[in-house]
């Protein structure tokens, strides 16, 4: 399990699960609200997916990625013009699609122990909304319908399985979403189950808890939840995650309970890493 | 130096224009040469054979060997010109790694270079004398100096012990065969090695491209070698 190759041939992929409720609009300790840091670093993850497979004669289309979002409107497309018409697309057509290319400042060496100040061209696909409930058994459903979708095409029968990456911070309005998600879970191609895993931010400052291998620590009814929802890390995603958080062993969960800015970015780099390139 | 074998599989057989392994020998300069393009580079194709070829042509290498190479590599570009992916994914660098290897007729000996993970083996009648620079398969899980086409990430340049490190030499007869091998191989080699298979035999007998397509394809189906462009040169002396 979890050994194919990512090549062309075998593509493999992302979805993206966002939480965009009323209460995404609460501040993190940092003072940004949580909506929009969310929306920064995906930003910031699809560019980097996108540069990762962009070669010299274009952008390689490795991996297949949506953006599904949930709030009181239901559950959307996260994508918006081009990129709207479905919910999976080829890297290449997001690369070729964002809503805007801003010019931002960097920091870089000057190569004389000094720096200077360089303008980079960053593109924005994802903007940040926070409004009404939290339909997560919906956005569930919904995620189950387009990796079924995808894990049934013939051309992708034999990648490496999708990896669903899922932010939220509060408790499902329209139910129990824990039977969904492991239903979810056994959605699988040639090499394995698909991954789920889930994080929880947090608006008070209070001590991330991630990667644990049992329930027992978690503080209450609805971390456990999240917790049970969530899959076994890979092994050599546990290689790649142990050089930036050294607790996690092969027994590991994709989970983060309290997730602080960087615990977000570091789940978002360690989840999109489930799947090397060669 | 006479080469025996000298050729590359593809990782996908549907892309084999793609293949980012670049080799180069020269039997009368008694030079042989590979460069393994790393996947997540914007151009590493295009870098490994700019390595082999300057490598070919001057096996000095060193800092300003390094700038003139950099320089043949960054001619090709004009980074104002490309869009926002291409530029940060050209900015991000193509990184290769460096296997080269130089008869020395006076010495009766072999000159080995190396930097990054491709793997040189000495056999003395089939049977191992050495590798370089890795000894064992479990030195392919790290993660390997490349070389870059950013100046400043080829920090090993400045080691005080860099040619000590990355440089060795073998002493070569009529009884002596040199592979030449990027790492999808290397580790594949060192790993039957260390479980007592017979792989040297097996590796020193390749004469045809046919005869490395039917291992490659074998371990790959097997899952016992690692889905990656694999290079291999067999020399004998």
């Amino acid at each position: 399990m979890y050994e194919k190759a990512i090549t062309r041939s075998n593509p493999s992929a992302f979805l993206f699960l966002i939480d965009q409720s009323g209460s995404m609009a609460d501040k993190m300790p940092s003072e940004k609200a949580k909506s929009q840091y969310v929306a920064d670093v995906l930003n910031r993850t699809l560019y980097e997916l996108v540069i990762r497979c962009t070669r010299n004669d274009g952008v390689r289309d490795y991996f297949h990625v949506g953006v599904l979002c949930y709030n009181g409107t239901g559950v959307f497309n996260g994508f918006q013009g081009e990129l709207n018409s479905s919910i999976m697309q080829p890297l290449s057509k997001i690369e070729a699609n964002p809503l805007r290319v801003e010019d931002r400042l960097k920091k870089v060496s000057d190569g004389a122990g000094g720096y200077i100040q360089e303008t980079i061209k960053f593109p924005v696909w994802f903007e940040p909304t926070a409004d009404g409930g939290t339909p997560m058994c919906a956005a569930l459903l919904k995620a189950a319908e387009e990796i079924t979708l995808w894990c049934d095409n013939p051309a992708n029968a034999d990648s490496f399985p999708p990896t669903i990456l899922h932010i939220t911070d509060g408790e499902s309005t329209d139910g129990d979403p824990e039977e969904i998600a492991k239903q979810l879970r056994q959605i699988s191609t040639s090499d394995g189950p698909i991954l789920l895993f889930n994080l929880h931010v947090s608006s008070v400052q209070a001590e991330p808890i991630s990667y644990l291998s049992s329930e027992n620590a978690l503080p209450d009814e609805y971390a456990k939840l999240l917790f049970r929802m969530s899959s076994p890390l890979p092994q050599q995603l546990v290689t790649y995650a142990q050089d930036k958080i050294s607790s996690i062993t092969t027994e590991s969960k994709g989970f983060v309970f309290n997730a602080d800015d960087i615990s977000i970015v570091d789940f978002l780099d360690i989840g999109t890493r489930a799947a090397q390139l060669r | 130096m006479k080469v025996q074998f000298k050729g590359k599989i593809a990782k996908e057989s549907a892309y084999n224009s793609d293949n980012e392994d670049a080799l180069s020998c020269s039997p009368t300069k008694g030079v042989a040469v590979i460069s393994d393009g790393a996947s997540e580079s914007f151009d590493a194709k295009n870098w490994s054979t700019i390595l082999v070829n300057r490598y070919q042509m001057n096996q000095d290498f060193n800092a300003r060997w390094l700038k003139i190479t950099i320089n043949s590599y960054k001619r090709k570009f004009n980074s104002q010109e490309l869009n926002w992916s291409r530029q940060a994914a050209y900015n991000r660098g193509s990184y290769a790694s460096l296997l080269g290897v130089v008869e020395v007729n006076p010495t009766k000996s072999l000159d080995v270079f190396s930097i990054g993970d491709s793997l040189a083996v000495l056999l003395r009648n089939n049977q191992l004398v050495d590798t370089f620079p890795y000894k064992n398969s479990v030195e392919f899980n790290q993660h390997p100096e490349l070389v870059s086409t950013i100046f400043s990430n080829n920090s090993y340049l400045f080691e005080d012990n860099f040619f000590e490190k990355h440089r060795v030499s073998w002493p070569i007869d009529v009884n002596t065969t040199v592979l030449l091998m990027t790492d999808a191989l290397g580790a594949w080699s060192l790993r039957n090695n260390e479980k007592k298979n017979e792989v040297w035999t097996t590796l020193s007998n390749v004469k045809h491209k046919k005869d490395l397509l039917e291992i490659v394809e074998y371990e790959r189906q097997e899952k016992t070698m690692r889905v990656d462009d694999s290079t291999l040169i067999v020399l004998t002396f």
